[in-house]
């Protein structure tokens, strides 16, 4: 399963979720499920959600589970 | 988003398959007199006065929802420039493909729709086929499968939009 830090850092950033589907050019809706976990983005937005949030794509995203 | 035009465009689609529906029961329970030969061609429908009433009120009704629906679309345009829509286009309304959530939401109510057809198609020309069937009720058929696709499309879409709004 996907798990990302996206909600956490969105925080620090001071960021709504609306502010940063802007910047992603995605809507609120999408950054919502991405934080559930309902969604996993894309290798662009992945991509552009790291550079927004100023870290590297493995440490915004990772993968769980034992199979992994 | 609830209020999204295109959230609530199955419901119009709904709407409009309720008020056919109307109409084709009507118009195959009427007498009609067709005639075509070498000199003339006419085509007659004649109801009875309780179906000539419900014919008076339904057509209005359906006026209106086109207008409604006309205007609802105008306004929906001018709010989104960029992604307009168009009820002559080939894709329906309804798709959401604004970005990568909703175009998983989209593609999620679609399958559910694609896998309603993949069984309900067999078994309407099944029983079709084994059941001696009147043009009316090939149409109810047509009709109640447009319904259930579009009640299936809708649920699936407002049941992420709910659980967004949580």
């Amino acid at each position: 399963m996907l798990k990302n830090r996206v909600k956490e850092l969105r925080a620090r950033f001071s960021y709504t979720q609306g502010e940063l589907g802007e910047k992603a050019g995605v809507t609120r809706q999408t950054i919502g499920f991405i934080e559930k976990g309902e969604f996993s983005p894309s290798i662009t937005l992945s991509l552009k959600l790291a550079y927004i949030l100023e870290c590297k794509v493995d440490e915004l995203f990772w993968l769980e589970g034992e199979e992994w | 988003m609830k209020k999204d035009f295109r959230v609530q465009y199955p419901l119009w689609q709904i709407g409009f398959m309720m008020v056919f529906m109307v109409i084709a029961i009507i118009i195959t329970g009427a007498a009609t007199n067709y005639v075509n030969d070498k000199t003339s061609f006419s085509y007659s429908i004649q109801l009875e006065a309780l179906e000539g009433g419900i014919m008076f009120l339904i057509i209005p009704v359906f006026l209106v929802m086109v207008i409604i629906l006309s205007i609802k679309l105008s306004k929906y345009n001018k709010e989104n420039p960029s992604k307009k829509l168009s009820v002559w286009g080939n894709k329906p309304l309804e798709y959401m493909e604004d970005d990568e959530a909703w175009q998983m939401i989209t593609r999620k109510a679609t399958q559910k729709v694609y896998t309603f057809f993949t069984w309900s198609l067999p078994f309407s020309a099944l029983f079709h086929l084994l059941i001696p069937t009147s043009q009316l009720l090939i149409i109810i058929n047509i009709v109640a499968l447009s319904f259930a696709q579009y009640i299936i499309y809708y649920v699936n879409v407002r049941r992420h939009v709910m659980e967004d709004n949580e």
